[in-house]
């Protein structure tokens, strides 16, 4: 086996794995962690959740939805204007942050379920 | 999801760094730098994450798994993986043919880890059902491979004492209050054996050839190559035995030969990584450290699953090209080196680091197991009899 050939193997392997990488990346989504989970993560910790919608408030430009799973967290969305009927299932996903010592999602995106 | 991509792709770059450094020097293992890993998550998942250090650890894992060839065939240090790959990549430096070997190592590589990429689904099956039927019946399949050894030696009963000797020592030197026993027991039966014997001959490095195009036996590499995912599936199925013992137990009986060695050596590394990871999925067993940080840091799922796979096929790619460069250069500079000054540097850095890492005890078992090293060649029996210091002890754990 000539080393070219040993070289072209190597290069489409990492080609094959890129593409399934990418596939995972766009198609799939990564694995969902618990209200628990959450709250022992330290804060900036990226996070996603899936929970039923308890309530929603509006205040200014933020919008803060209560999700439980049973256990409850506050998901908060800045620039943001969601009104989400209760006992909508969704799944967020962010970032964990804090306020007045109790732990919170500070979302990038939510989608419902 | 896609905004995550450039995170892991610098957790893959980093993996792979992190692998080659790991799989240049022995004795740094890569379940010691995921144990660091795991201690630093708090700090990471501040700024990326935890899936991102899975990713690294796993092209950590798959690059080490190539890049330790190169210590063990031009240096005789091995890690504990590559120990049995010590003789027969001896054998083919002193024909001047290290190089070749590495690359041998490389295709074994290439196979193991596509092959467990494309067959992981069917494999986890059968890892499942292997653990829920077969169990019962793997000490007779061993013990009968072993009796069929040294039945086939051409001196019996010194193979038999080398077996029982070497056997004995293994299972001594597993039980003391070592770290990390395995270190001290390879590193001296095949490792410095071989280099002090080679010492006790005069033997040298010759120049080694650097041809751009590897001898391969079609036979001996689909044999080698489905031995070393055998010796995978072992290593997922039993916490008890090592790649060494896996290795020397699915090789038995098949007419590999050296060649077929080094790549069933270079099949298992990068196999049974990745068979690990479907161990896990089916039996909930997480066979190696590395591994077993990876499912602490993340749930592993579908889609976790196919990124683990994904990112061990990139490291492939990766680690052959890196490989072949480094193994070319090892190939280009040792022999320039004074041989017996560098048989000698090594042994003093492997017993700095047995030293370092398992103590004064460690340095006993390194001499002695040097020691029973020797046996064999005195002895004009296979070297492959003192294999028993992990096959014996695998007899009983299954027993």
């Amino acid at each position: 086996m000539h080393d070219n050939w040993l070289i072209a193997v190597a290069l489409s392997t990492s080609g094959v794995g890129m593409v399934g990488l990418l596939f995972a990346m766009v198609f799939l989504e990564l694995p969902e962690n618990s209200i628990p989970d959450a709250e022992a993560s330290p804060d900036g910790a990226p996070l996603r959740l899936r929970g039923e919608v308890i309530s929603t408030q509006q205040r200014g430009n933020i919008t803060t939805i209560s999700i439980s799973q049973p256990q409850v967290i506050e998901v908060v969305l800045f620039d943001a204007n969601i009104s989400l009927p209760k006992d909508t299932c969704v799944v967020v996903q962010g970032k964990r942050s804090s306020y007045n010592g109790k732990p919170q999602l500070t979302a990038t995106r939510v989608r419902r379920c | 999801m896609l905004e995550y991509l450039p995170i892991i792709l610098a957790g893959i770059i980093l993996g792979i760094i992190a692998g080659i450094i790991t799989g240049l020097t022995p004795g740094v293992h890569i379940n010691l730098v995921s144990a660091i890993l795991l201690s630093l998550a708090p700090a990471i998942a501040l700024h990326a994450p935890l899936y991102a250090i899975c990713a690294l650890i796993m092209a950590m894992a798959i690059t080490h798994t190539f890049i330790d060839t190169i210590p063990s065939i031009f240096l005789g240090a091995p890690d504990d993986d590559k120990a049995l790959g010590v003789l027969p990549g001896h054998r083919y430096l002193l024909r001047g043919n290290g190089l070749m070997a590495v690359k041998l190592c490389v295709v074994g590589g290439i196979i193991g880890s596509v092959t467990a990429a494309v067959l992981f689904l069917p494999l986890q099956w059968l890892i499942t059902a292997l653990y829920t039927y077969a169990r019962p019946f793997l000490f007779w399949v061993l013990l009968a491979i072993v009796a069929f050894t040294v039945v086939k030696d051409r001196k019996r009963m010194w193979a038999l004492l080398v077996f029982m000797l070497s056997g004995t020592f293994g299972l001594i030197v597993l039980r003391l209050p070592l770290k990390d026993p395995l270190l001290p027991l390879l590193s001296g039966m095949f490792g410095i054996a071989t280099l002090l014997y080679s010492i006790n001959e005069n033997q040298a490095m010759p120049p080694q050839r650097d041809e751009c195009y590897t001898q391969l036996d079609a036979a001996k590499t689909i044999l080698g190559g489905a031995c070393g995912i055998v010796a995978g599936i072992l290593t997922a199925l039993l916490p008890g035995i090592s790649a060494s013992a896996a290795a020397s137990a699915s090789s038995q009986g098949a007419k590999l030969g050296d060649h077929g060695f080094l790549i069933l050596l270079g099949a298992l590394g990068s196999a049974g990584f990745t068979l690990s990871l479907a161990a896990y999925l089916g039996i909930e067993k997480a066979r190696n450290g590395a591994m077993a940080v990876i499912v602490m840091l993340s749930q592993i799922d579908g889609t976790m699953t196919l990124v683990l796979v994904s990112v061990s096929l990139i490291a492939t790619g990766v680690a052959t090209l890196l490989t072949l460069r480094l193994g070319r250069s090892a190939a280009w500079l040792l022999p320039r080196l004074p041989y017996r000054q560098t048989c000698i540097a090594v042994i003093a850095f492997v017993a700095l680091l047995v030293m370092l890492r398992a103590g004064g005890l460690g340095l006993v078992v390194l001499a002695t197991s040097t020691t029973v090293g020797l046996l064999p060649a005195a002895l004009k029996t296979a070297r492959a009899q003192a294999m028993g210091c992990l096959l014996l002890p695998t007899l009983f754990y299954l027993y």
